[in-house]
């Protein structure tokens, strides 16, 4: 027998098949999945829990850069954004699960769902480190956070290029993580004169957004492959 | 003159049993009569048509001229004759922008991944005037900040979603989440133009509060909400349900299933479809 072509919960995780299938014979859920309007309000929550992130996750990560809100502390940015970030994360991960039960036995074999896991933990473990950061918390709590984020980070995008008909999703992540970095240098170069300010909370808040734009990316190319 | 060869008038002919509205409680006024018949279709005097009449025979026309214009640039525009001599609209430039999987894949996740910079930092601003964040920072340092932010994503999403929309222009058009989705954009911009009207006017009086005042509040407030629903709207323009062909005769009549089928028909003297 030769070896999967995609890696997947399905030839990973052991029991994950029974338990999609458990999941979908449910009398419940297959109840709810008949009802089409509650779909298309979820799908449509899941879209603005993840366009809140997108901003809050954005405006964060530009101000500790030092591109955008100079008037503003990057921890007063964190405690504004927090709320926002948090529940948005939650709403989306929520409505996540609910979309994931309709279809549950197709993303079990999608790559693409494992890249989308594997980035959405690398965010949040990411988003909290920095948070700690900016907060003044636990120095060793922020750098195994880090460590584990970034890892998580790097097997989800080595996943995402490794995974043949996943990478033209690898090249437009490639794309805007080069865009978004040459715009923050060009920015920072023609702004005022600057510290170079927290590097580590730098390394963190690129990884923010590189983790978040995979997983939009891999929830996009989910529906793709 | 309403003479044998003239065209009938608008609503004229609801009352008929095979009508696809006759039915409608919703379309006809308490007396039974259809709503369309309640207008003055004529003028008085000879019979002509009324301004009222006039107006529907032009907003008809009109619809009528973009679902034409929509048919051909879905099918004919850029298409080759096939074997028959007719236009082969699955060789249209549409036809092959859908087809280029991977060029359609990136100009979708492109556009969602906008959607999240562009809306994502205009709520930020939103919540400003709302005085929910960044309270202690005057409103036009956060302007200045986050508005290129916002601009550039509404470039990028614009032009993704023309090109995108380019992709299936007719099916779109006869799509009543499309229509909506357009209008809630008319109403978003309508929305940014009040608001810097406003704000060049009296900014300064109110660029260190906490919050802005209530009418700038409000225009922030219908700016969100004008743009949850433009999300929505777009988010259904993927489900088939609202959509031609439709058995619902609700959506038959938003989507002007009808006018779809007759364009069709007419283009299908010149098309291979």
């Amino acid at each position: 027998m030769s070896a999967p072509e995609v890696t997947s919960l399905g030839n990973t995780v052991p029991g994950a098949r029974a338990l999609a299938e458990a999941v979908l014979n449910n009398p419940s859920i297959q109840e709810l999945n008949k009802s089409l309007w509650i779909f298309s309000v979820v799908e449509t929550a899941h879209l603005l829990f993840l366009t809140t992130l997108g901003g809050a996750t954005l405006v964060l990560a530009l101000r500790v850069l030092g591109v955008a809100l100079l008037d503003v502390t990057p921890a007063e940015v964190e405690r504004a954004t927090r709320p926002w970030l948090r529940w948005a994360t939650l709403g989306g991960i929520a409505s996540g699960i609910f979309m994931s039960i309709a279809t549950v036995l197709t993303l079990i074999d999608n790559s693409s769902f494992v890249v989308k896991l594997l980035a959405l933990a690398a965010a949040v473990t990411l988003g909290f480190a920095l948070s700690g950061r900016l907060r003044g918390g636990s120095r060793g709590l922020q750098y195994a956070l880090a460590t584990v984020g970034l890892s998580l980070l790097s097997l989800g995008i080595w996943l995402f290029i490794s995974t043949r008909i996943l990478v033209f999703g690898s090249i437009l992540l490639g794309t805007v993580a080069g865009l978004f970095l040459l715009l923050v240098l060009i920015t920072r170069a023609r702004g005022p004169v600057q510290d170079k300010g927290d590097r580590f909370a730098q390394l963190l808040a690129i990884g923010t957004v590189v983790a978040w734009t995979t997983v939009i990316l891999g929830g996009r190319w989910i529906g793709f492959s | 003159m309403k003479g044998a060869g003239a065209p009938p008038l608008p609503g004229a002919g609801l009352n008929r049993p095979g009508h696809m509205l006759a039915s409608k409680r919703w379309f006809r006024s308490p007396t039974g009569r259809p709503i369309g018949s309640r207008l003055n279709w004529t003028s008085r005097a000879g019979g002509l048509p009324s301004p009222a009449a006039r107006a529907f025979a032009a907003y008809q026309g009109t619809i009528k001229m973009l679902s034409y214009w929509m048919a051909y640039l879905q099918y004919q525009l850029g298409a080759q004759p096939d074997a028959s001599g007719k236009l082969d609209a699955y060789s249209s430039w549409s036809a092959q922008l859908l087809g280029s999987v991977h060029w359609w894949m990136l100009l979708e996740a492109t556009h969602i991944l906008t959607l999240a910079v562009f809306a994502g930092s205009l709520l930020f601003l939103d919540l400003r005037l709302l005085g929910l964040v960044f309270s202690n920072t005057p409103f036009s340092r956060v302007n200045r900040s986050l508005l290129p932010i916002t601009v550039g994503g509404f470039v990028v999403i614009i032009a993704t979603g023309l090109l995108l929309f380019f992709s299936k222009p007719f099916d779109y058009y006869h799509n009543i989440a499309f229509r909506l989705k357009v209008v809630f954009l008319i109403l978003a911009g309508i929305n940014v133009f009040f608001f810097q009207l406003r704000v060049k006017a009296n900014e300064a009086a109110w660029d260190k509060s906490p919050r802005a005042p209530a009418a700038e509040r409000r225009l922030a407030l219908l700016s969100l909400l004008v743009w949850v629903a433009v999300i929505a709207t777009g988010r259904c323009m993927a489900y088939a349900r609202y959509s031609c062909p439709n058995p619902s005769a609700v959506i038959v009549t938003l989507d002007d299933c009808n006018g779809r089928d007759a364009t069709l028909a007419k283009i299908g003297k010149e098309v291979s479809l």
